[in-house]
């Protein structure tokens, strides 16, 4: 069927689709925002955003605001792209 | 089977492209509230300066063509900032309060980029209106003060649409209208400002309400 060869395996994981769809529409996005968002614990959430990290999907900034650490995540262009693909993989399957 | 599961998979996107960069925590009720705040401040400045029983009060349209004297002047200007202020004051406590009780209701982060975006991009033409008219009273141009908050105020609104309800922009642009309008019936400033900042909230919070609040 038309459709699924854009469909991406790295997405079948409903916490890391949820995730890019975040990271897409947002610039940097803080850890916290995005676990509230999603609704996860943080063992969860932090093997996840690994295992797209290790992909080159986000990226990854550590800072300090004050004394306070302050992670935040960033949709990189290969991961804006196969999000991209992924979406209008669904769409053709949902229409046909 | 599978179909089904991709559709949910678009719902899930399409929820969480939405929940993640709007601010949705603005409360109808809050919304509401204000609107209420606005016209019993603006009642307060009406029955103190409007009616013109005894020698010490004046009222709206006297005021703005400062026919009375100055020192009565002066004093009622003291007291319309006073309420003005207090009516922004209580308004901002009751919308932070509101907010933050729909925010624990509905699992969104109060404090997000949306709201700092929000907050941002309603503030710069508000703080920079108000400061305009800090100046016109200054320069004793009184008539102007109310139609310019509301200008500013619809400005305000019309930008901070993009990052929280949408339909933010049509109050936006009928405060403006408004605004736009009261400038030229200088003397009924205080009339269009109760339809703006009273009326038009007391609408829009119901709006809010039943369509975002009431799920």
């Amino acid at each position: 069927m038309e459709g699924f060869n854009l469909l991406n395996k790295a997405f079948d994981s409903r916490v890391r689709l949820g995730l890019m769809s975040i990271l897409s529409v947002n610039e940097w996005i803080s850890y916290k925002e995005v676990k509230n968002l999603l609704d996860l614990t943080d063992g969860n959430l932090a093997s996840h955003i690994q295992a797209l990290e290790k992909i080159n999907f986000l990226e990854i900034k550590k800072q300090f605001i004050g004394k306070k650490p302050l992670t935040t995540y960033r949709i990189t262009v290969i991961g804006k792209n196969a999000f991209k693909d992924h979406l209008s993989g669904l769409e053709k399957l949902i229409n046909n | 089977m599978e179909n089904s599961k991709h559709k949910k998979d678009i719902s899930l996107i399409k929820t969480l492209m939405e929940k993640s960069t709007k601010f949705s925590n603005l409360s109808g009720y809050g919304v509401l509230f204000t609107g209420f705040l606005a016209l019993l401040g603006a009642s307060l400045v009406y029955f103190d300066i409007g009616i013109s029983i005894s020698e010490k009060h004046i009222s709206y349209a006297e005021l703005i063509n400062q026919t009375g004297s100055p020192d009565t002047i002066t004093n009622k200007i003291k007291l319309l900032v006073i309420i003005a202020s207090l009516i922004l004051i209580s308004s901002l406590i009751v919308l932070y309060l509101t907010a933050r009780i729909k925010s624990g209701k509905h699992g969104i982060v109060l404090f997000n980029s949306s709201f700092s975006r929000t907050l941002k991009s309603l503030f710069i033409p508000v703080f920079s209106g108000g400061i305009f008219c800090l100046f016109l009273l200054f320069h004793n141009m009184y008539g102007l003060v109310a139609p310019a908050t509301l200008i500013f105020y619809g400005l305000g609104l019309v930008s901070a649409s993009k990052s929280s309800y949408s339909e933010l922009e049509f109050l936006g642009y009928f405060e403006l209208l408004l605004g736009i309008t009261a400038s030229y019936f200088m003397g009924s400033g205080l009339l269009f400002w109760m339809i703006g900042f009273g009326v038009g909230h007391i609408v829009f919070g119901f709006f809010i309400h039943f369509k975002y609040d009431k799920k």
